[in-house]
């Protein structure tokens, strides 16, 4: 039992700190803390990611915005969503190390599980936990984004809490999105 | 390997310990006749499956009152607060154990939970605890474990018994028992009350960690000769709880909360034994459970539940000795089951139809196999075979090797299937898989869900519900390393199908999600447990138990194989892909746990002294980082240990006591609510006889 206990010890040696590698963070890269998503009245919250501005929902009809937010919702302006042609896909990656943009696999939105940023749990950008309710991004989860006019964009959602707390509870502010993107404005797939 | 060496290791010590032994004469001991792991009656040395006994001198000594209490001492069980105090055996959540009263099944989880402080010590004679999966004689539910809670039978004389005890936090526990015979029939009656006036660990915050309650317990039993050579028995037990008003505050306003619980059970057996050997039983079962809530907001709207649940169960066994090698049990047996909840959609009901067949063959006279097979069919998801080996061999006088393979199920329940259920104050939806989709569709023609872009992925995944399914394997011995020293090992392994777990299947124009149930994931459990049980001297008894366990989702093992799941850091937000090192398996199991007791008897004085002492390891709490799964960047609860000191004088027919639980007086409200810091008891008892 003893020389048991001793291998089972052995067996667990120190592990080194897996975060250590610095990340390159891209010149063009944009941050949006707190775009907090007024859900009463169930319309979306309208941005358009060349401008990193919301447009006002009276603009639904244009082609002046790209994503729009609703609680854990994420749409595209197209198909079903609005009427221009910006397409979306969730691929599973690094951020910092997603330097090059796939050309394939965009799509426009669909309804429930055809959308270009699919909804529910594990699916999409976010994990809801059912043991303290709490919506979290699914790490190594990037939203991909192909505009209208051809440009594309990678984003990684940071938090869904208000004031992106490093340990949320279910009791705190949500529908407060946090998120980093890259807008390549200049028409190439590069996001360096 | 190790295992290996450390067997050697083993039989070299049995050998010195042999050769200091002058005296080959085995000490006489009283062996424990157990009734759990085969549904007769056996030595306890005789079991080839992994069970744990607590007889009734230990949980006296032990100054403890409810159930959960003592089974924090044992090895390789832990308590687990969610909804109620369960039990985790060899990593199993507590809704995978059955809790039996006598071999009666309780009611009434929340949960999944099964709240063991509902069971007083007071009239428990024995607690059988059998590991693994053991569907093959209990169905539904004994996937991880069966406890067993044996209580005083009538006796032939006069005996009556009554108990005081006044602790920490006013709890009190009082009561008595007595037990006779009158012409033909024997009596024993029992009952107790138990109050406590509840505790708050955060004064800073509203509200208290645990409300004051009171509960009752009381239970009669007869046994009396019916006719033509049946012996009746019948058993009631009632137990009623109430527990005073409280405040609860949520993010959501400040709610009045109170409630009552009252469960009956009653059983009535005849039994009978042929001349040519037969041993035959007839049982009818009846349970029922009802409690009632009230959740009163400040404007007065009481969002409470009321919950009833029934059970019946007629069962007919037969068991017969075929010549000295065979020793055959079977049964058959009905069930049904009802539930009429507020909560519920409908009243929903289920139907069960059950046999069973053991063979207990002794082939040759070391060797001892008990192979058993049985069939659930259930009104919800249809078949079930469970099938069940062990294999016992007597190797040496000192030596007795063991292996089992026991298969579990545990039916979908009816929360899983029929919960209907709309928080009114946060706004969710829970509804069970049989009436999700007519709900859903009522929910989006009233417009609570907006329309059909609304549904989630997981409201295309819903389907019927499976049985979750187990199957476990311990292989292990027992070795009398020495007349007083007696050592236990049993490896084990669980694997786990089909568990059901909550998804959320819609979003609600409140932004609020509706949830449902799924079949999904796989995982398993794996440990050693290791006891060693020393007679130091005629005086003083040393036990001390370990227990090693690991528990993975075999899932996320195949992702991270895959490289599918990345580790983020919450404080920088920098994610790189996952390895195996990261993944520290699931949550709530610590790797190590034991403890170490002390039992002393000083004659002279009348002086018993208890003294014990438990361990367990720090243990995964919370997902930190979005990927919901343990790895290194999460939240755990710190390792900790406990010394629980009992004192017991006898004086004529009294008994006194003293006792303090958690002497250290270890805390960690964040984490670990259910403990409130160090507790003291007195008692008194008085026993007649």
């Amino acid at each position: 039992m003893v020389a048991a206990s001793l291998l089972i010890l052995a067996s667990c040696k120190k592990e080194e700190n897996p975060f250590d590698q610095p990340a390159q963070v891209s010149a063009l890269e944009k941050k949006i803390s707190d775009l907090s998503i007024d859900s009463a009245n169930g319309r979306y919250t309208l941005f358009n990611l060349e401008t990193g501005k919301v447009v006002p929902n009276s603009d639904s009809a244009s082609d002046n915005w790209h994503i729009g937010f609703l609680s854990t919702t994420i749409i595209v302006n197209s198909g079903v969503s609005g009427p221009g042609n910006t397409q979306g896909q969730v691929i599973t990656g690094i951020y910092d190390n997603y330097n090059e943009a796939t050309t394939t696999g965009f799509k426009a939105d669909g309804t429930g599980i055809s959308r270009a940023v699919p909804t529910g749990s594990g699916n999409g950008w976010y994990s809801y936990n059912s043991d303290t309710h709490v919506i979290s991004p699914t790490p190594g989860r990037l939203l991909l984004f192909k505009t209208s006019d051809n440009k594309y964009c990678k984003m990684e959602i940071l938090s869904y809490y208000k004031g992106a707390p490093a340990q949320p509870t279910a009791e705190m502010e949500s529908r407060t999105y946090t998120f980093r993107y890259v807008y390549q404005g200049n028409g190439t797939t590069s996001f360096k | 390997m190790t295992r290996l060496f450390t067997l050697l290791l083993l039989f070299s010590v049995r050998q010195l310990a042999a050769q200091s032994d002058t005296s080959s004469l085995k000490t006489k001991e009283v062996e424990e006749v157990v009734v759990t792991a085969t549904r007769t009656a056996k030595s306890e040395k005789d079991i080839a499956v992994p069970m744990a006994l607590i007889d009734g001198k230990q949980i006296q000594l032990s100054g403890l009152t409810r159930l959960n209490e003592i089974l924090a001492e044992q090895t390789g069980l832990t308590l687990v607060s969610n909804h109620g105090t369960g039990v985790q055996i060899q990593g199993f959540d507590p809704a995978y154990t059955m809790v039996l009263i006598d071999g009666e099944p309780l009611l009434g989880r929340n949960a999944g939970t099964l709240d063991l402080s509902r069971i007083s010590l007071r009239n428990v004679k024995r607690i059988e605890i059998l590991k693994g999966g053991s569907s093959c004689l209990y169905g539904s539910e004994a996937m991880g474990g069966v406890l067993n809670i044996i209580t005083y039978p009538p006796s032939e004389q006069l005996t009556a018994g009554a108990n005081f005890r006044y602790g920490s936090f006013n709890t009190m526990d009082l009561g008595g028992d007595a037990s006779a015979k009158i012409g033909k029939v024997s009596w024993y009656g029992f009952v107790n009350r138990y109050s406590t006036s509840g505790y708050d660990l955060s004064p800073n915050t509203p509200g208290v960690t645990i409300a004051p309650y009171t509960n009752y317990t009381g239970n009669l039993r007869l046994f009396f000769p019916v006719a033509a050579g049946w012996e009746g028995r019948v058993s009631l037990r009632v137990f009623s709880e109430d527990q005073k008003p409280s405040y609860l505050y949520s993010s959501t306003g400040t709610y009045n909360q109170s409630g009552t619980i009252l469960d009956g059970n009653f059983t009535a057996t005849a039994e009978k034994t042929t001349i040519n050997g037969w041993n035959l039983k007839n049982k009818y079962y009846n349970s029922m459970y009802k409690a009632v809530t009230h959740t009163v907001s400040e404007g007065g709207t009481d969002d409470g539940n009321n919950f009833l649940q029934g059970f019946h169960r007629v069962e007919s066994t037969a068991e017969k000795a075929l010549n000295t090698k065979h020793l055959l049990i079977s049964g058959v047996g009905v069930t049904y089951e009802n539930l009429n909840s507020d909560r519920y959609s409908g009243k929903p009901y289920f139907n069960t139809a059950y046999a069973f067949v053991q063979d207990d063959w002794r082939p040759a006279q070391k060797l001892n196999i008990v192979a058993g097979l049985r069939y659930d069919n259930h009104s919800a998801f249809g078949d079930q075979f469970s099938p069940k080996l062990s294999v016992l061999h007597k190797t040496t006088k000192w030596l007795r090797l063991k292996a089992s393979f026991g298969s579990g199920f545990k039916a979908p329940d009816f929360r899983q299937l029929y919960l209907d259920f709309s928080n009114p104050s946060v706004g969710y939806s829970v509804f069970g898989t049989r009436n999700v989709i007519a709900n859903v569709q009522d929910l989006l023609n009233r417009g609570i869900i907006e329309n059909s872009s609304a549904l989630l992925n997981g409201y295309y995944q819903i389907n019927e519900l499976h049985a979750e399914v187990s199957r476990s394997i311990n292989i292990g011995f027992t070795a009398d390393l020495t007349k007083k020293v007696e050592l236990s090992v049993n490896v084990f392994k669980n694997l786990i199908h089909n568990l059901i777990e909550t998804m959320p299947i819609a979003v609600k124009v409140n932004q609020q999600f509706v949830y449902s149930y799924v079949n999904l994931n796989r995982v398993t459990t794996q440990g050693v447990e290791v006891n060693l049980k020393s007679k130091i001297s005629e005086n003083l008894q040393v036990n001390a138990g370990y227990q090693y366990l690991e528990g993975y989702d075999l899932g996320v093992l195949e992702s991270i194989r895959k490289g599918e799941i990345f580790l983020k850091d919450p404080n920088s937000n920098s994610v790189v892909v996952m390895k195996r090192a990261h993944y520290k398996g699931l949550y709530n199991r610590s790797p190590h746990s034991g403890n170490i007791k002390l039992t002393h008897n000083w004659k002279k004085l009348k002086l018993e002294t208890s003294l014990r002492w438990i361990y367990r390891s720090k243990f995964g709490f919370s997902d930190a980082n979005g990927n919901l799964i343990l790895d290194i960047t999460d939240n755990y609860v710190s390792g900790y240990s406990m010394w629980n000191l009992t004192f017991n004088k006898a004086i004529r027919n009294f008994s006194v006591q003293y006792g303090i639980e958690n002497l250290t007086n270890y805390k960690d409200p964040a984490y670990l609510p259910a403990l409130p810091g160090r507790l003291m008891h007195l008692a008194v008892f008085w026993k007649f006889n």
